[in-house]
C-alpha cells in the first residue's frame, strides 16, 4: 500500500538533520512564546514567519508547525502555575490545573498536561495520517446548522462549570454572550454597542478578557486575602504517580477522540474542544466533586482534547485548503508565501512536503515531551518564590501579553477592566469559566444561527431536515434532563418494587 | 511624548522577536528638513498593516516592504500590524501622523472605501495621501463541480423560479457587490448567506449548503484544479491568460453588461495626509520600480492577482470612482 511508502519518505524527510534541528528550534521558540500570555500560537507563527523565509518550504513549515505545538504547551504551563492561560485553548486547563498548583501539586499537573497532550496527539496523528480524506468529507457535512447544534451542546456544559450556583453560572454565560454582540454585526456589517468608539468595532477580544479575569483578578484577590504563602513542594510530589495515570487513562483517550472530531470541523476550534472534552470527562468521572477543585482528570481532559483538536484542524487544512483553526489559517498563508497552493491537490502535488510535515508532528510531539518532562520540577519550583516577587511578574507578563495581542494599549485597558470585574466576581463567588464559554460560543452561535436561518430563507424549520443537527440537539437535551429522567425512572421502579 | 514612544517600542521588542529592530527607531535622525526635490527617508519607515498577520493585507504589506527595500538602498521598513476595528484603527493611526512621510499603509478596497461608507469612522480614503495601486484582485462566481448550473444564466433562471442560496463574506464584500450587480441587471434576487471568510464560503459550497459563492481567484484556484468547483464567470474586462483560469468567461461574455469597478479589490499603498510632492513622488516611484522586479511577479503569480499600477491622480480618480459606484449599491443591499 502507498501509505507505508509515504510514511517512510515522510519520516525520511522529517528526520533529516536539518529538519530535525529546525523542528527542535520551532518547538523551543514556541514554548517560550506560549509562556507569554496573549502571544498564542497564531500570533507566534505569524510573527516568526519572516524568520523562515530563507529556508526550504518543507523545513520552514516544519519549524512553524513546531512553533504551533510548542506554543500550545507553553500556554499550559502558565495556566497551571499562575492561572494565566497563554491562549484560549488552555483556559480550561487552568480550572483544575491552578487549584492543583495551589495544593502543591503543580508537578503532576504539568506532567499530566505534557503526557496527555503527547498521547492524544499521537492517537490523533495516526487518525490524521490514515483517514484524513474520510474525515474531510465528514467535516463538509457539518454546515452552519450542525455547528449551531454543536454549540448548543457546548452551552449545556455551563452547568458543569458553574460551581456552587447554577443561576450564577447562567448569568455569567449570558454576560459572556452579551459581550460578543459588541462590534460590527457579522451579518450586516453595522456597528452595534460601539458608541462610536472605533476600538470597539472589532468587538471585545477574547484574550484580554481571559488574562484579566484569570491572572489580574487572581493577583488582586490573593493580595486582598493578605496571607499568601509560598507553596511548599517536595520533589516527591512533583512526579506523576501510577494512581494519577490510572485515573487519567480513559479520560485521555475519550476526550482526545472528541477533541479530534471537533478540531476537524472548520471553525469549531480547540477552545470548544477543550470545554467539551472537560465536560465529557466530568460526566463519566467517579470523582465528580473534585472537578474545579484540582482534579487531575480535568487537566488531562482539557489538554488531551485541545492537542487532538490541533491535529484535527490539519484535516481540512491539508485536504481541502480550508483552515480548521486560526493558527492553521496563518499556516495556510505561509504555504502561499512559499509558493505552495494549499488545496485538495496538495497530497498529490506535494507528497514529500505533506508527509514530511505530518511525520514531523510526531517528532515535534516527542521533542516537546522530552524537553518538558525534565523541566517540570524546575517550572513547579518557581512557585516556591515569595509572592512579593511572583505577583509583580505575573502582572508585568499579563500586561505585556495584553499589549502584544494587537500591539497597542487598548488590550491593556481591557485587561485591566476585566481584572477588576474578575476581582469582584471572585469576591462574590461568581464563576469565571461560564463567562469565558459564553464569549467563545456566543459569536459563533449568533453567526451559525443566522446562517442557518438565511439558508432556510428565514425559516428555522430547516433544522428538521438536518439529521446530524437533530442528533446533537437530542444529545444536548439528554445531558440537561438525563439526570432528572434517571431519578424519576428509579423512583418509579422503587415504587413499583414496593407494590410488588 | 518621547517617553511613551520609547515605552511602546520597548514593549514591542519584548513581545516580538521579529520586531527587534524597532529599537533603532528610538533614535530619531533629524534631517526632516532635507531638500524637497531630493527627498528620501532618513529614518526607519513603518508599513502599517491594519489587519492580522497571515491575511491578504499582511501578505501584500510584507511583499511591498521587501520590494521597496530591494529597489531602494539604505532604507529600512518595518511591518507593523496595527489591528482593530476591521481596519479602522490602522487607518486612524496614519491620520494622526499628518505630514509624516515615514508611514505607509497597506490598503485595499474594504477598509479604505467600504467601511467608511457603511460606518461612522473618523477617516475616509480621501483624507489620506494616495501613493499607488499595486495590484488588483477580481471576483468570480463559483459553483460545486456537480452543480446543475452551467452558466450565469442558469443561475439567474433558477433564481427567477425559487430560492437560490449564495455564500458571501459580509454585506460589503466584493462578492456581495458582484451578486448585487447581477441582481440589478437581471432583475432577480439571490438569497444571501453571510460567512466569515472565503474559506468558509468554500466549505459551505462543497457541503452543498449554498448553490453558488463569490471567491477571488486565489481562494478558488486549487478547488478548480481539483475539479471540486467550477467558475461560472469572472468580473474582469479580459480573461486571465493562464490556464485553468483562462477558461472562465468574463462577466461581459456571460451576457451581463455592467461596470465592474465596484467588484474590484485593489491592493495598494496610502500614506499620511499632507505629504509634500517630493515625498509622494518618492514613494510612487518606489512602487513603480517594485512592479518591475521578479519579486513583484512572484507575488502576483502566487496570489493570482492582476498586475495593475496606478499612481498620482490616476489612482485618486480610481478611488473616487470606486467610492461613487459602491456607495449606491450598498444602499440598495439590505
Amino acid at each position: 500500500m502507498d501509505f507505508f511508502a509515504h510514511l517512510v519518505t515522510g519520516f525520511g524527510t522529517a528526520l533529516s538533520p536539518m529538519n530535525l534541528l529546525y523542528c527542535f528550534i520551532g518547538v523551543l521558540l514556541g514554548t517560550v512564546i506560549g509562556l507569554l500570555p496573549g502571544l498564542g500560537s497564531a500570533t507566534g507563527v505569524a510573527l516568526l514567519l519572516p524568520l523562515t523565509l530563507n529556508l526550504s518550504p518543507t523545513t520552514a513549515l516544519i519549524m512553524l508547525a513546531g512553533i504551533y505545538y510548542g506554543a500550545q504547551y507553553g500556554a499550559t504551563i502558565t495556566s497551571i502555575l499562575i492561572a494565566t492561560p497563554g491562549d484560549s485553548a488552555s483556559v480550561v486547563t487552568a480550572i483544575d490545573g491552578y487549584p492543583m498548583a495551589r495544593q502543591g501539586r503543580a508537578g503532576p499537573a504539568l506532567a499530566i498536561g505534557a503526557v496527555s497532550s503527547f498521547v492524544s496527539g499521537i492517537i490523533s496523528l495516526i487518525l490524521l495520517m490514515a483517514l484524513a480524506p474520510v474525515f474531510a468529507s465528514l467535516a463538509l457535512h457539518f454546515g452552519a446548522p450542525e455547528i449551531c447544534a454543536l454549540i448548543v451542546l457546548g452551552f449545556t456544559s455551563i452547568v458543569g462549570f458553574s460551581g456552587t450556583s447554577r443561576t450564577k453560572g447562567l448569568a455569567m454565560a449570558a454576560l459572556g454572550v452579551a459581550i460578543t454582540t459588541i462590534g460590527l454585526d457579522p451579518q450586516s456589517g453595522n456597528a452595534r454597542f460601539t458608541f462610536g468608539f472605533i476600538n470597539l468595532f472589532g468587538g471585545i477580544g477574547f484574550l484580554p478578557v481571559v488574562i484579566g479575569l484569570f491572572a489580574v483578578a487572581e493577583v488582586l484577590h490573593q493580595v486582598r486575602s493578605g496571607k499568601v504563602e509560598p507553596i511548599r513542594t517536595h520533589f516527591r510530589d512533583m512526579i506523576l504517580k501510577r494512581e494519577d495515570w490510572r485515573r487519567c487513562r480513559t479520560t485521555i483517550c475519550g476526550s482526545g477522540l472528541l477533541g479530534f472530531f471537533i478540531g476537524v470541523l472548520p471553525g469549531a476550534g480547540a477552545t470548544l474542544a477543550s470545554f467539551l472534552g472537560y465536560d465529557l470527562a466530568r460526566h463519566f468521572s467517579k470523582h465528580k466533586d473534585e472537578f474545579g477543585k484540582g482534579a487531575i482528570e480535568g487537566v488531562a481532559a482539557s489538554e488531551a482534547a485541545n492537542s487532538a483538536a490541533v491535529n484535527g484542524a490539519f484535516v481540512p487544512t491539508l485536504t481541502l485548503g480550508i483552515p480548521g483553526s486560526g493558527t492553521t489559517a496563518v499556516l495556510l498563508g505561509a504555504f502561499i508565501v512559499f509558493g505552495i497552493q494549499p488545496g485538495p491537490l496538495l497530497f498529490t502535488n506535494e507528497p514529500d512536503l505533506v508527509w514530511g510535515l505530518m511525520c514531523s508532528f510526531f517528532i515535534g510531539s516527542a521533542i516537546l515531551l522530552l524537553l518538558n518532562l525534565p523541566l517540570v520540577p524546575v517550572f513547579a519550583s518557581l512557585l516556591r518564590f515569595r509572592y512579593a516577587l511572583i505577583y509583580p511578574c505575573i502582572l508585568f507578563l499579563s500586561f505585556i501579553g495584553a499589549y502584544a495581542i494587537e500591539n497597542r494599549m487598548w488590550g491593556v485597558w481591557l485587561t485591566l477592566a476585566f481584572g477588576i470585574i474578575g476581582y469582584f466576581m471572585k469576591r462574590y463567588d461568581y464563576p469565571t469559566a461560564p463567562l469565558i464559554l459564553g464569549i467563545v460560543l456566543g459569536g459563533m452561535f449568533e453567526k451559525t444561527l443566522i446562517q442557518t436561518s438565511s439558508m432556510g430563507g428565514g425559516d428555522l424549520t430547516i433544522f428538521l431536515n438536518r439529521p446530524i443537527a437533530m442528533v446533537l440537539f437530542a444529545l444536548a437535551a439528554l445531558i440537561l434532563y438525563g439526570p432528572y429522567l434517571a431519578k424519576i425512572y428509579s423512583k418509579i421502579r422503587r415504587a413499583s418494587a414496593r407494590k410488588a | 511624548m518621547t517617553i511613551t514612544k520609547k515605552r511602546k517600542n520597548f514593549l514591542k521588542v519584548g513581545s516580538s522577536i521579529a520586531m527587534a529592530c524597532a529599537l533603532g527607531s528610538v533614535t530619531l535622525a533629524s534631517s526632516a528638513h532635507a531638500q524637497e526635490s531630493s527627498w528620501s527617508p532618513s529614518q526607519q519607515v513603518s508599513m502599517v498593516v491594519p489587519f492580522k498577520p497571515g491575511g491578504g493585507s499582511d501578505i501584500f504589506g510584507r511583499a511591498a516592504t521587501a520590494g521597496i527595500e530591494e529597489v531602494r538602498n539604505n532604507i529600512d521598513i518595518s511591518v507593523q500590524n496595527i489591528v482593530g476595528g476591521s481596519g479602522a484603527v490602522g487607518y486612524s493611526t496614519l491620520l494622526q501622523r499628518k505630514g509624516n512621510p515615514n508611514y505607509l499603509l497597506a490598503s485595499e478596497t474594504g477598509a479604505a472605501i467600504i467601511l467608511p461608507i457603511m460606518n461612522d469612522v473618523p477617516y475616509n480614503w480621501d483624507k489620506l495621501t494616495p501613493i499607488a495601486e499595486a495590484a488588483e484582485d477580481h471576483t468570480m462566481i463559483i459553483v460545486a463541480n456537480d452543480s446543475p448550473y452551467k452558466s450565469i444564466s442558469d443561475l439567474v433562471d433558477a433564481a427567477k423560479e425559487g430560492q437560490v442560496n449564495i455564500a458571501i463574506s459580509g454585506k460589503g464584500s466584493p462578492a456581495s457587490l458582484s451578486f448585487k450587480l447581477i441582481e440589478k441587471d437581471q432583475d432577480v434576487s439571490f438569497n444571501r448567506v453571510v460567512f466569515e471568510s472565503g474559506s468558509a464560503n468554500n466549505a459551505a459550497l462543497l457541503g452543498g449548503d449554498v448553490a453558488a459563492a463569490g471567491a477571488n481567484p486565489g481562494e478558488a484556484i486549487e478547488l478548480i484544479k481539483a475539479d471540486k468547483v467550477r467558475a461560472l464567470t469572472i468580473f474582469k474586462d479580459e480573461r486571465f491568460d493562464r490556464a485553468p483560469l483562462s477558461e472562465v468567461p468574463t462577466i461581459a461574455e456571460a451576457g451581463i453588461d455592467v461596470d465592474i469597478t465596484p467588484t474590484l479589490q485593489f491592493r495598494g499603498v496610502l500614506a499620511s495626509p499632507g505629504l509634500s510632492e517630493a515625498q509622494q513622488t518618492y514613494w510612487e516611484n518606489a512602487i513603480k520600480e517594485w512592479s518591475k522586479t521578479e519579486g513583484y511577479k512572484t507575488y502576483i503569480n502566487n496570489n493570482y492577482l492582476t498586475p495593475k499600477v496606478r499612481t498620482g491622480d490616476e489612482f485618486a480618480d480610481f478611488l473616487a470612482k470606486q467610492h461613487d459606484t459602491i456607495a449606491p449599491l450598498l444602499k440598495e443591499t439590505d
